[in-house]
């Protein structure tokens, strides 16, 4: 059975490119919008994977990230996280909410900068998934 | 820095420096000098204090400054009285013309014979246009981070659409490439609009003054909207008082302004997800006797109180993702060209007007 991917990104745009990628190679896409329906889909049909944006509104991908890696359930679904954002600036995020909130979440399967080349999101998710 | 000795010292013996007077001397300085004694009146001015404040003398320096009764909260001259020291601040401070003017202020003690602070003496410089500099390149800085950040967005589009449209044609799937194509066209309206609102906003320009009917503006913007609210689930409507005169605008102006303001009323549409229907309502109308006004009306998020404060500063976005932020400072920018003004009710979660205001003339 084709394995589920879920796609959590606020722009419609994102949403139909990632999908029909998806598609395309042979996986199953589910979609949400933001970080809160991204977890509701996550716990419900418990993807093989997960392709998510960073900063969305009402739950933010850096939320969505945290929660996931801390639920014991979700924790070991891999991630790839696709944003305009900087690496960088991401990754310092994580490390100051680490410190912040005294806990040390591990960090995605994969992070692409937008604009992310069909290639690189396909091998990202080939290799996630291996 | 250390006290300063009182102003004591004799002048150099030798030059036209004698000859001047150190009047003259304190007049020709390039910058603001006065004297103030304890009880913070003036006892001393120079000319070109005298030039853009008044004459002064015996006048609370707060009034005279500021046109304030009350003292200023970081006042460099009572802190001289009490510790003797020099100290510096920055002060908004108004002149005599009218004019705001923003000022360094060094405050420096004046010792009796015993060694006590006599007055203070109080030199500031106007430093209004280094303010401004400062700011403009603040705002240029921000402006290009959450430039590439927005470029990388549309050409994320753009390649991602371009890669649905490619699927669509080796598949034979005609729908799948429209939607790609949709997508396509969707981010180049994106990055044009960026375009024309930097191009705006970078430029001075007066207005171009032409007699047109504001309803016809309005039905001009919404027109172009109907696309992309389509695509939202959005319903736009357009609502004019038939009674409202022709008027003199800069029609192009006053579109690319509505155009703004109907593109964010569309986001914030977008973004909430609370509401089922979702409608923005464009209008002109009577405001009172001599002015009339454009409203956009949208039932989207609303803004929260933090951001109202903010929502005309160059670049300020609630976007996230999307939005330079430009948009509403270009809105500014044409309604204040205008001789107008903006006024915004906005309520969290339930929704936001712009209300544009500008003369029947």
């Amino acid at each position: 059975m084709a394995k589920r991917v879920l796609v959590v990104d606020d722009e419609l745009d994102m949403r139909i490119f990632v999908t029909t990628l998806l598609e395309t190679s042979g996986y199953k896409p589910l979609s949400a919008v933001d970080g809160k329906e991204g977890l509701e889909i996550a716990r419900q049909k418990k993807p093989s994977l997960i392709i998510m944006d960073v900063m969305m509104p009402r739950e933010s991908g850096i939320n969505m990230y945290r929660e996931l890696k801390n639920d014991p359930e979700m924790k070991n679904i891999p991630v790839i996280m696709v944003s305009a954002l900087s690496k960088k600036t991401f990754f310092h995020s994580q490390k100051v909410l680490d410190e912040y909130k005294g806990e040390k979440i591990s960090e995605p399967a994969a992070y692409i900068e937008k604009p992310a080349e069909p290639n690189e999101l396909l091998e990202a998710i080939e290799n996630s998934l291996k | 820095m250390e006290p300063q000795e009182g102003l004591t010292g004799r002048p150099d013996n030798s030059g036209i420096i004698v000859d001047l007077g150190f009047r003259t001397i304190l007049d020709l300085l390039p910058c603001y000098l006065s004297i103030q004694d304890r009880s913070l009146h003036i006892v001393f001015t120079n000319e070109n204090f005298r030039k853009d404040f008044g004459e002064g003398i015996g006048n609370l320096c707060h009034m005279v400054y500021k046109g304030s009764s009350d003292i200023c909260e970081s006042c460099p001259v009572q802190k001289s009285f009490k510790d003797m020291k020099v100290h510096i601040s920055e002060e908004d401070v108004e002149l005599s013309s009218g004019k705001m003017a923003q000022l360094i202020v060094y405050s420096a003690p004046i010792l009796d014979a015993s060694g006590n602070v006599a007055a203070v003496i109080e030199m500031s410089t106007n430093i209004t246009q280094v303010k401004e500099i400062q700011k403009e390149l603040t705002f240029l800085g921000q402006s290009i981070a959450i430039l590439s950040h927005d470029m990388k967005n549309i050409l994320e589009g753009l390649q991602g659409g371009a890669y649905v449209v490619d699927e669509g044609i080796k598949d034979g799937d005609m729908e799948l490439a429209g939607k790609g194509w949709d997508i396509v066209k969707r981010n180049i309206g994106e990055i044009s609009t960026i375009a024309q609102n930097i191009l705006y906003s970078s430029k001075k320009r007066d207005p171009k003054y032409q007699k047109v009917s504001p309803e016809e503006m309005v039905r001009d913007v919404v027109g172009l909207f109907e696309e992309k609210s389509s695509a939202l689930g959005v319903k736009l409507k357009h609502r004019s008082n038939p009674a409202l005169p022709v008027v003199n605008l800069d029609p192009t102006n006053i579109r690319r302004m509505l155009h703004n303001l109907v593109w964010n009323a569309l986001e914030a549409c977008k973004k909430d997800k609370e509401k089922h229907t979702h409608t923005v309502v464009v209008r002109s109308d009577f405001h009172d006797r001599f002015h009339f006004k454009f409203e956009v009306e949208d039932n989207g998020v609303g803004i929260d109180e933090d951001a109202q404060e903010n929502i005309f500063k160059e670049f300020f976005s609630t976007k996230g993702s999307e939005g330079t932020g430009l948009g509403l400072l270009v809105v500014d920018k044409i309604v204040k060209a205008h001789g107008g003004w903006v006024e915004v009710l906005t309520a969290p979660g339930k929704g936001t007007t712009f209300r544009v205001i500008l003369r029947i003339r």
